[in-house]
């Protein structure tokens, strides 16, 4: 007996000696610049080293930005697009031809960034309907010299620079020589500042600085990103000192974040808007959704500051437009008092309830509207968002259930008008046009509120018209009197009502400086070491 | 000779234990201090949980009110607000009525399917046996956590879907345990009595193999109530719990966990149900098993 | 013996069969598909119709089922990840193998803690070799392991930094995830341990064997132990097994790359390839595991040995 207990204490003391043998910190710092490695914290294991086949959006911001560039950027700390592998690009009179001049840059693998290499980019990604949103409009791309590339449109289209943005430039001989494997390993066919070097799916991506990047050497040489998927475990490992850069931090712990980072991080408003979407085709409550009364009901018993006190600390920014009109130069402004605000009022949505139809009665005891779907972690922020809306809705009298479902799960249904109210993310670019893909009727599998159908309670034609006549100039005040219209009946319509914008919370260890704030697309480029 | 005493032994107990089984069971249950502290805390969670309504309105764990989200305990919310600003002593109490109520309802279904098919396989054995056996090795092969994420993503998440992903995933456990007794207990000698003496194999099923096995089969329910609960605490981390607003202890900390070092009651007080609701049913489960089988007492 | 183990292993034929099945017959009811998640909420439905048919998504469920069993059988092909385009095989491999890793790890760890505690108290019993580790273990066994978890993070990553808070690229990578791994099933060892034993200590050959004067550590170690060893192989062998999927949590935890939580972040996307896979290893290394509790059964307990031998003379 006494040899076994024996046995067991030597057995703890091996497990003690372990534990104390792992006192010293992980790796030493490595003294040259050259050699140190900017931990990055990823929550998902990356699916694809392919910008076309990255669907997530932490993927796309190593392959959109680190890796792979368009012809255009995007610039989030002021707003609007930049000239990035366009050095110049001319605009024909009736806006039907766009002429681009190339940079030159050169891909990661040394060959030179030649006009056919957009070309085979753009026929590619206009083959997939993932990008059919940006690219239906381009009748055909081809190379008038080698560092010329000629777009034509079938119809104006001004917001084109964003799809001058998403459609990044890929190396066609590199491409096609990898097959359809491309994507599935490191590779070099970008002409981003870095290359990956190590993708490795399950735990982590090495990037490695292209010295031949064309606007000159990256100042940070190795990157890693460690993927972290708990927050808590991200937080802790950044207080340890674990990873250098934490993007998109939670915000849950914000507190305690700012605690161990000083003046070391920073919060900005995110770039995507959550709304909520009233499904004026609802079967619930026998179409009780139907009625604009009770659809305005709902959008003044939705408490936005209380939202933004619950899912995001009171650190989100209140939405009032669907776009923030600071930052969007064609977005219609609140201040201008085109539309409706539906300011916070749950009296005025009792009224409205009552206007409709319903008494005092039903409403005290809960009258049905059916469910909220969202998608996201059952703990996420859109299912918060629904929670909250969920017990502001009780207030006034109206019991719903909520249904966090997955996003491949949830859009569908969202984007067949299955569902009676919904709460989504719309990723903001720099054009209120991006308005179409949630209001026209050729937005079929975006838009998830119909406007212009058979008995359509709207003037879906005239939304229609408006669109038309926004993308049809480059005058921004005339686009931002025809949008104003637009978003005023949207807005009357009590269909698609925006609530907030999320912060993003970015921290970066003691010697690193931070380069641009970007809340979606921080560049890599920019940062670099003290 | 040793198995001629062995079986006169055995059987003696076994008719002993028929006559006045519960008093005497009782009488032993009392003798353990351990297990009557879990008895009189067990009753204490239930009778509240049943009267939860009475105590605490089922408004007040949904209610919410986000001005004071995140606030610790005081006089007004005792255990403090979530994130939602909504009294987490409400929500526990509420809560604990589902996670409870899911938790008994799964371990009484498993363990009926569980036992019956596993007694079975083990008494007959031969092609029966590996049906059986086979059937569930394929069963089992798909891990629990998986079985119960994909069926719960098929169906979606509501108590009966629970339920039943809870006991697709526990009741295998329940025959091989009580399999393995009964292997054991078939070969005794006054099965084989009993055999001999012509009762038919229902009866010796019934009368003679499961009541033995009963210990183990006792210890397994308890247990599993218990591990029930901290299943389902596990699936609400992967995100799968009862729809919201349904407070679920489960989801209460899986809620609580991203805020745990700014709102540490948010974890600590529902942590605590679940631990305090474990422990009684465990104490009380040890107490049956002493009681249950006199040989284990000397 | 050797037939058994053979008749066994070929069992494992209709067991990927059936695993395969069940999941296909799953899927088959779960809504969402593929090419929604992977085109994006802004492709068209046209679009994504098409895209299911190209990856053959949208076949009747019982056809996907032989086509799959066909390649898996005929080819050794386990298909290719709709999401990644990567080889299903390539995927999994890596990760099964870590995950097989950490499980041995955390159930060795788990016996070694759990089953001496449990044969000490059932021996000490009412001692403080009793009373101390059974309330431990009692509250162990009632906190949820992601709980313990975030504990050891908290405690040896945060306020000591003693130990990395994510990965596996070290050694000192595994011992976070390795104890959250063991320690709840380290508790319930011990419960199941001591209370295995302590029906075997009282049982009549040990009472027997005390009464004909043999010493009271051959009684023990020898006598009860031996019998009592039987339901703990069992519960041992299922931890295991438990463990090497289950350990979901804790990966998800400790950002480490398993097979368990690769399957449960490809469920929603529906992407079958992987799951079935992935499943497919893992249902063939449990059967494996269980083969050989039933083995080492056979070995601990001459009478379910002798049965056996019994069975292959019919």
């Amino acid at each position: 007996m006494k040899k076994k207990l024996a046995l067991l204490m030597s057995l703890l003391m091996v497990l003690g000696i372990v534990f104390s043998g792992c006192n010293s910190p992980a790796e030493t710092d490595a003294q040259n610049p050259e050699d140190r490695v900017l931990k990055v914290r990823k929550k998902n294991a990356m699916m694809s080293t392919d910008w076309e086949q990255t669907t997530e959006s932490e993927d796309m911001q190593i392959t959109f930005v680190q890796v792979f560039e368009g012809l255009y950027g995007i610039n989030e700390a002021q707003g609007g697009y930049v000239n990035l592998l366009a050095k110049d690009v001319v605009i024909s009179e009736d806006q039907l031809h766009y002429t681009v001049t190339l940079q030159d840059a050169t891909f990661q693998n040394g060959d030179a960034l030649k006009a056919s290499d957009v070309v085979y980019s753009y026929r590619k990604a206009m083959e997939n309907p993932r990008f059919n949103y940006v690219t239906s409009m381009i009748d055909s791309v081809s190379e008038i010299d080698d560092k010329t590339v000629q777009f034509d449109l079938k119809y104006p289209y001004s917001p084109i620079a964003h799809t001058f943005f998403t459609i990044k430039i890929s190396s066609e001989r590199e491409v096609t020589e990898a097959g359809a494997s491309f994507g599935t390993a490191p590779h070099t066919a970008g002409t981003g500042p870095y290359m990956i070097t190590d993708f490795d799916m399950a735990s982590s991506i090495k990037l490695k600085a292209y010295d031949g990047y064309w606007r000159g050497e990256p100042a940070i040489k190795n990157v890693e990103y460690v993927v972290i998927s708990e927050d808590s475990a991200a937080v802790i490992a950044y207080e340890n000192g674990e990873i250098d850069y934490l993007h998109d931090a939670p915000t849950a712990e914000w507190d305690v974040l700012t605690a161990a980072a000083g003046d070391n991080c920073t919060m900005v408003m995110g770039n995507n808007i959550r709304c909520i979407s009233i499904n004026w085709e609802s079967k619930a409550n026998n179409g009780i959704l139907a009625d604009e009364l009770v659809r305005r009901a709902i959008c003044y018993a939705i408490d936005k500051e209380g939202l933004n006190l619950a899912v995001v600390g009171g650190r989100g920014v209140i939405a009032q437009e669907y776009m923030p009109s600071d930052y969007v130069p064609t977005s219609p402004k609140a201040s201008d008092q085109g539309f409706e605000l539906y300011e916070y009022d749950p009296e005025k949505a009792k009224e409205l309830l009552l206007e409709a139809g319903l008494t005092a009665a039903q409403l005290s005891e809960g009258v049905d509207i059916g469910t909220i779907l969202t998608y996201g972690a059952q703990t996420g922020q859109n299912a918060k968002i629904a929670q909250v809306i969920q017990a502001n809705l009780a207030e006034v009298g109206l019991t719903c259930g909520v249904e966090v479902l997955d996003i491949a799960i949830a859009s569908p249904r969202m984007h067949s008008y299955d569902y009676d109210m919904a709460i989504f993310a719309d990723s903001g670019n720099y054009d209120f046009n991006n308005i179409r893909q949630q209001v026209h009727s050729e937005s079929v599998g975006m838009a998830v509120v119909r406007y212009r159908c058979e008995g359509s309670p709207f003037d879906g034609e005239r939304i229609e018209e408006l669109i038309d006549q926004g993308v049809a100039t480059s005058d921004t005040a005339e686009r931002v009197t025809y949008y104003t219209e637009l978003w005023n009946i949207v807005q009357d319509s009590a269909t698609l009502f925006p609530l907030f914008h999320a912060p993003v919370g970015i921290c970066w260890s003691g010697d690193v400086n931070p380069g641009d704030i970007c809340p979606t697309y921080y560049h890599l480029y920019s940062l670099s070491w003290k | 000779m040793r198995s001629a005493k062995k079986a006169v032994q055995a059987v003696d107990s076994n008719r002993y234990r028929r006559s006045n089984r519960f008093g005497e069971i009782w009488r032993r249950f009392r003798k353990s201090k351990g297990a009557l502290i879990g008895l009189i805390l067990l009753l204490m969670i239930v009778v509240l949980l049943l009267c939860a309504e009475l105590l605490i309105p089922y408004e007040a764990a949904i209610k919410q009110d986000v001005r004071s989200a995140l606030a610790g305990p005081s006089a007004e919310h005792v255990f403090g607000c979530d994130t939602y600003g909504r009294d987490i002593l409400a929500r526990i109490v509420h809560g604990g009525r589902t996670s409870l109520s899911i938790a008994l309802w799964a371990t009484v279904c498993s363990c009926v399917v569980g036992s019956l098919l596993g007694a079975v396989a083990g008494y007959f054995g031969g092609i029966i046996d590996s049906v059986i056996m086979r059937a569930l090795d394929l069963f089992m092969s798909v891990p629990d956590i998986l079985f119960t994420m994909a069926v719960v993503f098929a169906l979606s998440a509501n108590f009966v879907n629970l339920l039943i992903a809870l006991t697709i995933s526990f009741f295998p456990n329940y025959v091989r345990l009580v399999r393995s007794q009964v292997l054991t207990l078939a070969e005794q000698d006054y099965v084989e009595a009993a055999r001999a003496g012509g009762s038919n194999n229902a009866r010796i099923i019934c009368s003679h193999i499961l009541p033995n096995a009963v210990g183990v089969i006792i210890i397994n329910v308890t247990l599993n109530v218990a591990r029930i609960i901290i299943y389902e605490s596990t699936l609400g981390f992967l995100g799968l719990g009862m729809p919201a607003p349904h407070p679920e202890w489960g989801m209460m900390l899986s809620e609580a966990r991203e805020v745990m070092r700014v709102a540490p009651h948010m974890i600590f007080f529902p942590a605590a149900a679940i631990v305090l609701c474990a422990c009684s049913i465990n104490l009380v489960g040890d107490g049956l098993r002493d009681a249950l089988d006199p040989h284990l007492k000397s | 013996m050797y037939k058994y183990i053979l008749k066994r292993l070929l069992f494992l034929i209709p067991t990927i069969l059936g695993v395969t099945f069940i999941i296909y017959a799953v899927m088959n009811i779960t809504p969402g598909d593929p090419g929604r998640a992977i085109l994006g909420a802004n492709a068209m439905q046209a679009d994504v119709d098409a895209y299911n048919h190209m990856l053959g998504y949208d076949l009747p469920f019982l056809q996907k089922f032989v086509n799959y069993v066909q390649d898996l059988f005929l080819k050794g092909d386990f298909g290719i990840s709709y999401f990644t385009k990567q080889p299903v095989f390539a995927e999994i491999w890596p990760r099964y193998g870590f995950s097989v890793r950490l499980a041995l790890m955390g159930a060795l760890l788990s016996a070694v803690i759990g089953i001496p505690l449990g044969i000490y108290a059932a021996v000490k019993q009412y001692s403080l070799w009793d009373t101390v580790p059974s309330v431990i273990s009692f509250l162990i066994a009632a906190i949820p392991g992601f709980v313990v978890g975030m504990l050891l993070l908290y405690i040896f990553a945060l306020k000591l930094n003693w130990l990395p808070s994510y990965g596996a690229s070290s050694l000192r990578h595994y011992i976070m995830p390795m104890l959250a791994l063991a320690i709840p099933p380290a508790a319930q060892n011990m419960r199941f341990t001591k209370s295995s034993m302590l029906e075997s200590i009282r049982q009549d050959y040990v009472r027997t064997a005390r009464a004909k004067g043999a010493p009271e550590r051959t009684v023990i170690w020898k006598h009860a132990l031996k019998n009592a060893m039987l339901p703990v192989v069992t519960q041992m062998g299922l931890t295991l097994g438990a463990l090497i999927a289950g350990a979901v949590v804790v990966e998800k935890l400790f950002s480490l790359p398993g097979i368990g939580s690769l399957i449960v972040d490809r469920i929603p996307f529906k992407d079958e390839p992987v799951i079935i896979g992935g499943t497919i290893l893992l249902s063939v290394c449990f059967a494996v595991i269980m083969l050989v509790v039933d083995v080492i059964y056979a070995f601990i307990d001459p009478r379910i040995k002798a049965k056996y031998v019994k069975m292959k003379g019919k």
